[in-house]
């Protein structure tokens, strides 16, 4: 990229570089993360950060303490229903631009405790997600990796896009209440104790995909039949239990569940 | 597990005991029998409490592991109680160490325990109805549905 | 009282704090910076451990296990092999017990280094303690991985033995971890056991006196701390643990001093039996797991006996109980788990009553407990 005259410069000790880059390079090389360790993945998430693996490498041992403090949250670990209301209180109470790794199978999708009762199937239901590692735990190179796909994701950002520089106004997500048979939002059920999650996945933050405040699918018409006729491929006791976008997706991957 | 504990047991306070190769108290006796195993027996930690949910029988079943800092394996016994009013008096006079797991047994069985201090949910929160350790609890998703898992 | 009449506070450690080991919380009620009462709040990681293993076949939830305390996936695999065998009457080869003994008392360093290095996490001191554990940990991981293929979720025991026998390049690599361990015990030992402000922080803080330790029914280092020698390996010994010579180390006044004490002292006696376990390891028989449970098909159709059987082990954090009752069916009609950190949390209240706030969370601390475990 570089021409003539801006190497000729640059031997007089004078870069040229974007405003975008700049600022990216000095946000991509320091991100904080929240010390937020929710179950097994936050010691692997420490041991990211210790002595063999070495986060400060990549500008991130600063763990704060404080939401108001850090602009990454690391989702480590499984969130369940009691813990969900503080995980999206603690994401709107840092400052924009923040982030989301969810580490870990269980931040994923719930993972090996995805059907328990208490268990939040994927934190990307109630706040939106950077960047997936998968991994039930990670090891330590994969958030290592997680941490650079972040930051690439940064780089690619631009000041003239973001939504923290117009005039567009950030808006909090909802923080689901405890209630009577599940989480709740506004009085009214979305993830019942025992049931299947009435909320489809936030998509990426990039597409500022927002909660409607309407329940996307009601109990009744989830469980069964469930989209189309790809169904009949599947087993019955399959169909029967499957959250719907996931037996659909995975039959358009050409997954077969014979 | 020998019988010998047991049948001291028995010698000790015959009426407490409904079913003596099992080690099963009357509810209502319960502290008398905790009392015996540990001050008589010499069984001075409890160790483990469990309720089961015998569906089949429309019982809650408690089990009580006690261990003797002596040494050897741990002695069980057991209380029952039925499903829709589960009521057992609670062992924390005798075993402070009951006080969490009872509470444990109250909030994922609904077993109450008669006499605990602070008999709240421990897992789930106060505003939630159900008991979901309960074997007819509604429960989806795959693992749930028959035939997974099993090949 | 006197002229300056206070109001009681209440204020709410967790679920999100750097110091509760996870997302535990804490009610306390403070008058001035003196604790009058705390109130543990559980379940945030509440995630049905319990009932997942009701509805899986015995060996899908050897995994579950390893996620129960996940600093100590082979103990915890442990208890539940040994719960499992118990029930269905399986029998273990010798080697596979060595194995097995081999690998705990390693999970039992790798514990300990790492549990001093929180407490002292939690006293101010940041991650600089903690580096020297965590550093001694990936020693031991990478062991953990040779043998079983993971890090942390080890998934390394089956009904009978273990999955596979140690690989060849498990002993010598063993051989040079345990060269290097002394010195790593002597050089914890004198950056943290006579360090004037650890010793100053912890003695005389948290006293779980002996009279009531047992009857809070706490276990491991924090009844040892106490000062009752109570260790299963030695009251009711599993595996080979009844032909290892070790010592029980206890405290004298069960303050968070004494419980950090023994947790040091426990480091070198799990050295001493390892020493011992490497001596005979080239000489015991049988095979890594029991022929006839070799089979993983085996192990996937077990259906044991109708009946109850209660299985405990030592598990570094204390006594790891499993509860399991059959219906003779594939899958365990109930599964309970005797959490060591759960029941080790009774006397909390206790414990904090008349300390410091700064306090609290070293008590906590010198519990060492894990959240996959309290709250399942």
């Amino acid at each position: 990229m570089a021409t003539e005259p801006q190497l000729a410069a640059e031997r007089h000790g004078v870069f040229l570089t974007t405003v975008t880059r700049l600022y990216n390079w000095g946000r991509r090389s320091s991100v904080y993360p929240l010390s937020f360790g929710l179950a097994c993945c936050a010691i692997e998430m420490m041991a990211t950060g210790m002595a063999r693996v070495d986060l400060a490498r990549f500008g991130a041992e600063m763990f704060r303490a404080s939401p108001r403090q850090a602009d990454l949250m690391i989702v480590a670990g499984t969130v369940t229903k009691k813990m969900a209301p503080q995980v999206v209180r603690l994401y709107n109470q840092m400052p924009e631009p923040r982030y989301v790794i969810s580490m870990g199978a269980c931040a994923t999708s719930g993972g090996p405790f995805r059907d328990g009762y208490n268990v939040l199937r994927g934190i990307d239901l109630l706040i939106p997600v950077d960047v997936y590692v998968p991994g039930c735990p990670p090891r330590p190179e994969a958030l290592l990796h997680g941490l650079m796909t972040l930051q690439a994701q940064i780089d690619a950002q631009r000041l003239d896009a973001v939504r923290w520089y117009s005039d567009r106004e950030a808006r909090d997500h909802p923080v689901p209440t405890l209630g009577q048979h599940g989480l709740a939002i506004d009085g009214q059920t979305i993830d019942p104790i025992g049931g299947l999650p009435l909320l489809s996945p936030l998509t990426s933050p990039h597409a500022e995909a927002h909660r409607s405040g309407q329940l996307e699918h009601p109990q009744e018409i989830r469980l069964f039949p469930i989209m189309d006729d790809l169904v009949e491929r599947e087993t019955p006791w399959r169909a029967r239990g499957v959250a719907r976008e996931i037996a659909a997706d995975d039959l358009k991957r050409g997954g077969n569940h014979e | 597990m020998s019988d010998q504990p047991g049948e001291r047991l028995i010698a000790a306070s015959p009426a407490a005991w409904r079913d003596a190769t099992r080690l099963e108290a009357h509810g209502d006796h319960l502290p008398a029998v905790a009392r015996v195993v540990r001050d008589q027996l010499g069984y001075d930690m409890l160790t483990n409490l469990t309720a089961v949910d015998d569906l089949a029988r429309g019982e809650i079943e408690v089990i009580y592991h006690v261990v003797s800092l002596a040494g050897g394996a741990p002695l069980a016994f057991r209380a029952r109680t039925p499903r829709d009013a589960a009521r057992l008096p609670s062992l924390v006079a005798c075993w402070p160490g009951a006080e969490l797991q009872e509470r444990e047994a109250y909030d994922l069985f609904g077993v109450v325990f008669d006499g605990h201090p602070d008999l709240r949910r421990i897992y789930l929160w106060d505003d939630f109805i159900g008991h979901p350790m309960r074997r007819d609890f509604p429960r989806q998703g795959d693992k749930y549905i028959a035939g997974a898992g099993e090949e | 009282m006197s002229a300056h009449e206070s109001h009681l506070l209440q204020v709410n450690i967790g679920p999100q704090h750097p110091s509760t080991h996870g997302v535990f919380r804490m009610e306390v009620t403070l008058d001035g910076e003196t604790v009058v009462a705390l109130r543990p709040v559980f379940g945030y990681l509440h995630r049905n451990h319990e009932q997942l293993a009701e509805a899986s076949s015995y060996i899908q939830t050897m995994p579950y296990t390893d996620r129960l305390d996940y600093f100590n996936s082979m103990t915890s695999n442990y208890g539940y092999a040994l719960a499992v065998e118990r029930l269905a009457g399986i029998d273990v080869p010798q080697r596979a017990n060595y194995i097995r003994a081999l690998m705990s008392e390693l999970t039992r360093i790798l514990n300990h280094a790492t549990a001093i290095g929180f407490m002292i996490n939690d006293m101010g001191a940041w991650h600089t303690a903690l580096q020297f554990g965590m550093r001694e940990r990936e020693k031991i991981l990478d062991l953990f991985e040779m043998a079983s293929g993971a890090r942390m979720m080890c998934n390394y025991f089956r009904f009978g033995g273990v999955v596979r026998d140690l690989p060849p390049e498990f002993l010598p690599y063993f051989d040079q971890l345990m060269r290097g361990l002394p010195a790593f015990f002597d050089e914890f030992e004198r950056l943290l056991r006579d360090n004037e402000i650890i010793v100053a922080r912890s003695s005389g803080i948290g006293i779980l006196p002996r009279e009531v330790a047992a009857g809070y029914s706490v276990t491991g280092p924090v009844l040892r701390g106490s000062g009752i020698p109570y260790d299963i390996r030695r009251a009711e010994p599993y595996g080979i643990y009844g032909e290892l010579a070790f010592d029980i180390p206890v405290g004298s006044v069960g303050d968070v001093y004494d419980r950090t004490l023994v947790r040091f002292a426990e480091m070198r006696q799990s050295y001493r039996m390892l020493q011992q376990i490497r001596e005979r390891l080239p000489d015991t028989i049988g095979g890594h797991i029991n022929p006839a449970m070799a089979n993983f098909g085996k192990q996937k159709a077990l259906r044991p006996p109708a009946g109850e059987a209660y299985a405990r082990v030592e598990s570094p954090k204390g006594e790891l109980g499993f509860y399991l009752v059959s219906d003779g069916s594939t899958r365990p009609y109930r599964y309970k788990v005797r959490a060591p950190s759960f029941i080790n949390l009774t006397p909390l209240g206790a414990m904090c009553r008349g300390h410091l706030l700064a306090d609290v969370v070293v008590i906590l601390g010198s519990i060492d407990i894990v959240m996959g475990e309290v709250d399942r």
